[in-house]
């Protein structure tokens, strides 16, 4: 009897080594885990629990791991470590997606440029927002990783501006006429995306203003530095072309508000 | 007028020590332990009750102030077992030299009484002090094991084991194991660091630096017996890498150890041995002196005890309840200073005469790094590694300088751990180092011994060439190109521009040729043209007409240049 069992779990484990998900080499994106401490009331949520939630996301910007999802090949351990990673929307990776709006208020923790020449390793304020990307992987090799990105950075020697990536290989297309901002400051951000125009603008004036042939359709994400951005009402618009014609209207923010817990002293 | 004033402290602390018994009961976490220098103060009030105590107990059997004082040594020579048994921590605040002067404080009190004599009624209060400790021990030994805590019965050791070592025998080798009884044909290359190397926080091991030069090996240098295995654990810092190589690597025994350190080393105390106060140098031989003293026959007797384990108890409920003194902060150093640094790694080119490896140093670099020029201007460990390199003659793989290059780009997860595409660049910078630019005589001496080819060229079977397109539109591309172990002449070259438009010549053969391809405007539709060239022969085409992806062979792409 013994053996038998034996031999008929070795025989199911062989079945299915995997879950379904893992088993699928394409697979983009990690799917979500567990949901349940994001359905809680925040004030009732203990220590490790908002700690699960600030960890995914911006350094100062959870987001719902619903809506953004972290790239299969950048698997990370399950530490208390914040890398510097893309927060991909997860809507945004299918093949029909198109991005009309994205906008945001972002301002960088306040860092003066001594600081950052200092340590550039940790103070460096860059914020990236990656729009019209395409990614393809393979055996857990990343194929193709090529886009637009729209750089916002206070980071002396960088330059803010609409950039084309391609497997992180940086070339710009269109600097910001303030290419360097300053970390004082809060900006409101919003990049409009037409079928072959993308325009941004920075407090309500327009700073920028690319023209590719279908720029806004691919993929939509969010990275910074290691040097924290504080982001707020983040809203995302666009609209997926379904095989029947349809067209499905994505607006999604996920971005997590969690209110500071002060400690006792 | 001493022995008025040491009256008079004795009262006080028997009026006190009530009080001070009962707070030693509260509870107590040890795990959260951060040694204080005040616990010292605890300690010696503890052993002046103890000690008044004693004396009374002893007081009408024999001449109390001699009885004192044996009685003192004593528990003074218990208070040194105590804290020999108490967790390493405490010795942060120089136990020994605190035992020594308690043991001066009693003998000087002794001298003043006039009481350093072995007359009858002190070698008595001597033997009833011993008969006391003994039927304690009888006494406590006669209890069930779960009558007492376990802190009592299991007293853990004073030096504990290196958790590396730990890590190292439960596969702390990140991927594939190396074997100790193999036969030593091939070439065994050990990559040591901490997490950079290890590959934190990839969850997939096959990302590390490692992986990728295992892979970049195998690809490329077909045929030759080459083992590289993956020996960095995070935390690690050049202490313990000295560490580690000599109580476990050297057994593999390998024939070339890469060193990817200084991160750690540069970071505040308390290191990888959690002592404030002491840099890992420091550390390293405090423990290695109370691993000394473990070993000791006699000691293992006494710290068998159960009495012991109740002593150590005692100690550990005390140490919590004077409140801390002074602040961590004032006591911030690096794990290991320049200086120390260097000579660590000074001990690891010493064991690599002793032992017959080579080391090889790699500048572990942070996120958004200068080139090294720069850096090192800044990072004295940068200087010293230059150095050491320098005098002995080490090689030195630089990635620096393509990190910098390369600084707007992501190749970092945090400020010191790389991405896929920052282990790719130490991988490449590391495979160039070894195997292209072998111009180090230990190195080629290995290559010998081993049967590896140091003149093997620099053959792959695919490039990735990113230009920007602009720079293409009214240009071509020329490539030189070979075969090296191509037997015709007439094998493919492919272009695959930007992942859709293919472009094929042939004609390559094992002797150097000029190709050139000019690309029309509809091949740079994007503003970095992405460009994969490969090789093959004509019978790997595929109906597509494109060269099938198993059908990649080695070639060397030489020389490219853009042309009008």
């Amino acid at each position: 009897m013994l053996r038998f069992l034996t031999l008929a779990i070795t025989a199911v484990i062989f079945a299915f080594p995997y879950p379904p998900e893992c088993r699928s080499e394409e697979l983009l994106l990690l799917p979500p885990g567990p949901l349940e401490r994001y359905n809680k009331d925040v004030n009732k949520l203990s220590e490790s629990e908002r700690w699960r939630i600030m960890i995914h996301g911006l350094r100062m910007a959870p987001l719902h791991p619903e809506h953004w999802g972290i790239r299969r090949t950048e698997r990370t351990e399950n530490r208390r470590l914040v890398p510097m990673r893309p927060f991909v929307l997860r809507q945004s990776t299918d093949p029909h997606f198109f991005f009309e709006e994205i906008s945001f208020r972002a301002k960088f923790v306040n860092v003066n440029e001594r600081q950052m020449l200092k340590h550039p390793h940790a103070k460096d304020p860059v914020f990236d927002i990656f729009f019209g990307s395409e990614y393809e992987q393979s055996k857990g090799q990343i194929v193709t990783d090529r886009g637009y990105l729209l750089r916002l950075t206070a980071f002396p020697g960088f330059k803010s501006g609409i950039y084309y990536q391609s497997l992180g290989k940086l070339e710009p297309i269109q600097l910001l006429p303030q290419a360097l901002l300053s970390t004082r400051e809060e900006y409101h951000v919003a990049i409009y995306g037409r079928s072959d125009t993308v325009s941004v603008h920075i407090n309500g004036s327009e700073a920028a203003t690319v023209k590719r042939n279908s720029i806004n359709k691919g993929i939509v994400a969010l990275m910074t530095g290691w040097h924290p951005v504080g982001l707020s009402d983040l809203k995302v618009l666009g609209r997926i072309l379904r095989d029947d014609g349809q067209m499905q209207t994505v607006n999604v923010s996920g971005l997590i508000t969690l209110p500071r817990i002060k400690k006792k002293k | 007028m001493i022995r008025k004033i040491w009256k008079a402290f004795g009262f006080l602390i028997l009026l006190a020590a009530p009080l001070l018994l009962l707070a030693i009961k509260l509870p107590l976490r040890p795990e959260v332990y951060t040694p204080r220098f005040d616990h010292l103060v605890l300690i010696f009030l503890y052993a002046c009750v103890l000690l008044l105590i004693a004396g009374k107990l002893l007081a009408p059997i024999v001449d109390r102030s001699r009885a004192v004082v044996y009685g003192a040594s004593l528990l003074i020579a218990a208070l040194f077992a105590g804290l020999m048994s108490a967790p390493q921590e405490l010795w942060n605040y120089r136990g020994l030299p605190a035992c020594g002067l308690l043991l001066f404080t009693a003998f000087t009190w002794g001298v003043l009484s006039r009481a350093i004599t072995f007359p009858a009624p002190a070698i008595l209060s001597l033997m009833l002090m011993l008969n006391f400790f003994l039927l304690s021990e009888a006494v406590l030994d006669s209890l069930p094991e779960k009558a007492l805590l376990k802190t009592v019965t299991n007293v853990p050791p004073i030096a504990p084991e290196d958790r590396g070592n730990v890590l190292f025998r439960r596969n702390g080798f990140r991927g594939l194991r190396p074997c100790v009884d193999c036969p030593r044909d091939s070439l065994r290359i050990f990559t040591m660091g901490g997490s950079s190397t290890f590959g934190t926080p990839m969850f997939y091991r096959n990302d590390s630096y490692t992986a990728r030069l295992r892979r970049i090996v195998e690809e490329r240098r077909p045929g030759e017996k080459i083992e590289i295995y993956n020996a960095g654990i995070p935390g690690y810092g050049i202490m313990q890498i000295l560490d580690s190589i000599e109580k476990v690597i050297v057994k593999y025994r390998p024939d070339i150890i890469t060193i990817c350190a200084w991160f750690n080393d540069h970071s505040a105390i308390p290191g990888w041995y959690g002592f404030y106060g002491k840099s890992d140098k420091e550390a390293h031989e405090l423990v290695a002196l109370l691993r000394k003293i473990e070993g000791n026959r006699y000691y293992k007797k006494v710290s068998g005890t159960r009495l012991y384990g109740v002593f150590r108890y005692a100690l550990l409920k005390a140490r919590d309840l004077i409140p801390k003194i002074g602040t961590e902060r004032s006591k911030r150093r690096p794990r290991m200073s320049p200086d120390e640094f260097a000579w660590a790694m000074e001990q690891i080119v010493s064991l690599s005469k002793k032992h017959d490896f080579l080391p090889v140093i790699i500048l572990e670099a942070t996120n958004r790094t200068a080139n090294l020029k720069a850096a090192s201007r800044k990072n004295k460990y940068y200087r010293r590694m230059l150095e050491i390199s320098k005098v002995h003659n080490i090689p030195l793989v630089n990635p620096l300088d393509e990190f910098g290059k390369r600084k707007e780009e992501w190749l970092f997860y945090d400020f010191i751990h790389p991405n896929q595409a920052g282990h790719q660049i130490i991988a490449e910078k590391l495979y160039s180092k070894l195997f292209l630019d072998p111009g180090n005589k230990a190195l080629r001496e290995i290559y010998k011994s081993k049967g590896i080819d140091a003149q093997r060229p620099d053959a792959r079977k695919e490039y990735v060439l990113q230009i920007p397109s602009p720079s293409l539109q009214h240009s071509a591309l020329k490539l030189r190109v070979s075969m090296p172990e191509a037997n015709d002449s007439d094998n493919l070259l492919e272009l695959v521009i930007n992942g859709d438009h293919t472009l094929i010549q042939t004609g390559v053969g094992n002797q150097p040729k000029d190709f050139i391809f000019r690309f029309d405007s509809a091949s740079l539709n994007r503003p970095i043209t992405d460009i994969r060239i490969r090789a093959g022969s004509v019978s790997q085409l595929s109906s597509s007409g494109t060269l099938k992806a198993e059908g990649a062979q080695l070639f060397q792409l030489e020389h490219f240049e853009l042309r009008e």
